[in-house]
């Protein structure tokens, strides 16, 4: 079992924080908030994206059809869709079958604690229309949500 | 089973972003799709059903992205295509520069057997316009490709076209069959014995 | 597990074949073509996106590609056991004939290399789970089935789950290549119309449920 990156989407196809871990095992190595993941992050929210909109036309009943995770040979993505249109997603080994209650508490313990009811956090980070198409930089930089996240996810990156 | 058409071809639209190559299209395809996919997997999908010699034939246009982090990607997008259209901006020189460089990803990534085409796009823009007819056709001649311009506003000429790539296709096709066949019943008027008799006339023919 | 769809995508990522099993109502062929082609392009973009811990780490630790075979996958469940017993004594013709294998009573026996290192092998929805295994020229035969249910304990399970449906696909695979490739009116990469491969592929999938 290892978690080998996360990562934050809003509803207007920006990344708004990643992290990756880039040593198997270490949870101090690799990088937070990356420039040089960009472009992963967009190829990541782009596959997720279309995939997310195949299972929607499968789906058969008004539940929408969330994606639960995403399997390589290598890796394996799991997603974590909120009311809100935001996306977090984590990277793990391919082996493991569910990290939903692991996203579920790190949005509903760590993202709405610090972020959502952090009165000095913006209400949405895309401020202007021209970032509301993938074109954001903003990112989370809030250090007691990195600590949080931090803190939460290194006994899972441990093991 | 999908019985519901007969061949299914792949035909790829490129060029430089900006060229306008998605709008040649708008009014060729069988619905509107929504052109959500293009910018996240660098591809978008128009499909058109036509009917040919009383076959149903769906045309599948691969409109792919011209951004650079989809480069890597886009050239497993050209894997089996029988078409390529090439789209140049004839208000924009750099368009047209372009066209050399990805006539040279075609090389690489398709097969030597793939048709092209070269479609110069915007050309009401009269008074903007940098690429002239004749110096686009005779690069066209040289790299041995079919030409033509043609604007959003009417865009028919390339309808036709692709009607037209979607004939040679098909028939190169037939042809391939019929060479397949024809050097194993040379005699049997194209019939194939399914039987599993030995034909005395080709019995020493071909592979088994 | 049961299989709601079945459907093979050619190496240029175009929907050769595509049969539904449930009733549920079915979307247009043109839906169905757009959905194969954005698998063929989301397969691709998946490969891009190994983690580079994974990368940095692959020479280390190289993953096994091996796919146990699990016997009779897709054969009718009685004979399963029958024809387990006559293994040993003579050919059970009457699995022989219903499968169409001309390689005996299953159609391989050993355990196999998957081809798809780093494209998409399975996809979990809430409402299915599907199943993707790629051949070594790149075509893709694919397996919808209903969804995994998320209160198995065994930790084992969705690695079992892909195994199966490996050995599944590649057994559709097979069938392919006896029903397909060997009929002589049919072109290369174009929409598969036999209906002796129809015919197995329903047959197998009936299997499983």
């Amino acid at each position: 079992m290892a978690i080998y990156s996360f990562w934050i989407f809003d509803k207007h196809c920006n990344c708004l924080f990643n992290r990756e871990w880039t040593l198997a095992a270490n949870s101090s190595s690799g990088t937070v908030n990356s420039k040089q993941n960009e472009e992963t992050a967009k190829l990541l929210y782009g596959m997720i994206f279309s995939l997310r909109s195949i299972t929607l036309k499968l789906s058969q009943s008004p539940p929408a059809n969330e994606i639960r995770s995403i399997s390589t040979g290598k890796y394996r993505v799991h997603t974590h869709c909120t009311a809100s249109g935001m996306w977090f997603i984590l990277t793990t080994d391919f082996k493991q079958q569910s990290y939903g209650q692991v996203l579920q508490y790190i949005y509903s313990h760590i993202y709405v604690k610090y972020i959502t009811h952090n009165l000095l956090a913006p209400f949405d980070l895309a401020e202007n229309p021209s970032e509301t198409r993938g074109q954001g930089t903003r990112k989370i930089n809030n250090r007691h949500f990195i600590a949080a996240l931090e803190s939460f996810l290194a006994p899972m990156i441990m093991q | 089973m999908n019985s519901e058409y007969d061949y299914l071809f792949k035909l790829l639209l490129i060029g430089n972003s900006g060229v306008g190559k998605s709008c040649l299209l708008l009014r060729f395809s069988d619905d509107t799709y929504t052109n959500d996919y293009i910018s996240t997997i660098g591809v978008d999908f128009k499909i058109k059903t036509v009917e040919l010699d009383g076959k149903t034939v769906k045309l599948q246009i691969w409109d792919t992205a011209g951004q650079e982090r989809f480069r890597t990607i886009t050239s497993s997008y050209y894997r089996g295509s029988h078409g390529i259209i090439i789209v140049y901006d004839v208000t924009d020189q750099e368009s047209f520069n372009g066209v050399k460089m990805w006539l040279q990803e075609i090389d690489r990534y398709a097969t030597s057997t793939v048709l092209k085409l070269l479609v110069g796009n915007k050309c009401d823009l009269e008074d903007k316009r940098v690429v002239e007819y004749d110096v686009a056709r005779e690069f066209a001649e040289a790299n041995k490709m079919p030409f033509l311009e043609t604007s959003a506003l009417d865009s028919t000429n390339v309808e036709q076209a692709f009607l037209t790539m979607a004939k040679q296709i098909k028939d190169s096709m037939a042809q391939q069959h019929a060479r397949d066949g024809g050097s194993n019943a040379k005699d049997d008027q194209g019939n194939v014995n399914l039987k599993g008799q030995s034909l005395t006339n080709n019995a020493g023919n071909g592979c088994c | 597990m049961a299989i709601k769809a079945i459907l093979v995508i050619n190496k240029s990522g175009g929907l050769v074949y595509h049969r539904n099993f449930s009733n549920e109502e079915s979307l247009s062929s043109n839906d169905y073509l757009i959905i194969a082609s954005t698998l063929h392009g989301a397969f691709a973009i998946a490969s891009q996106l190994t983690p580079r811990a994974v990368q940095l780490g692959e020479a280390s630790n190289a993953v096994d590609y091996t796919i146990p075979y699990i016997p009779y996958v897709g054969f009718p469940r009685s004979n399963a056991n029958q024809n387990e017993k006559s293994r040993f004594s003579s050919n059970n013709v009457s699995i022989t004939t219903s499968l169409g294998s001309f390689k005996g009573d299953d159609y391989f026996k050993e355990p196999f290399q998957s081809w798809n290192k780093s494209g998409i092998r399975q996809l979990c929805t809430d409402q299915f789970t599907m199943f993707i295994y790629q051949t070594m020229t790149g075509l893709k035969f694919i397996a919808i089935s209903t969804q995994i249910p998320a209160n198995v304990n065994n930790s084992d399970y969705p690695i079992i789950s892909i195994q199966v449906a490996d050995n599944l696909l590649r057994k559709i695979y097979c069938v392919y290549s006896d029903y397909v490739m060997k009929d002589p009116f049919y072109s290369m990469e174009m929409p598969i119309k036999s209906e002796l491969f129809d015919q197995r592929v329903r047959q197998m999938v009936s299997n499983i449920a």
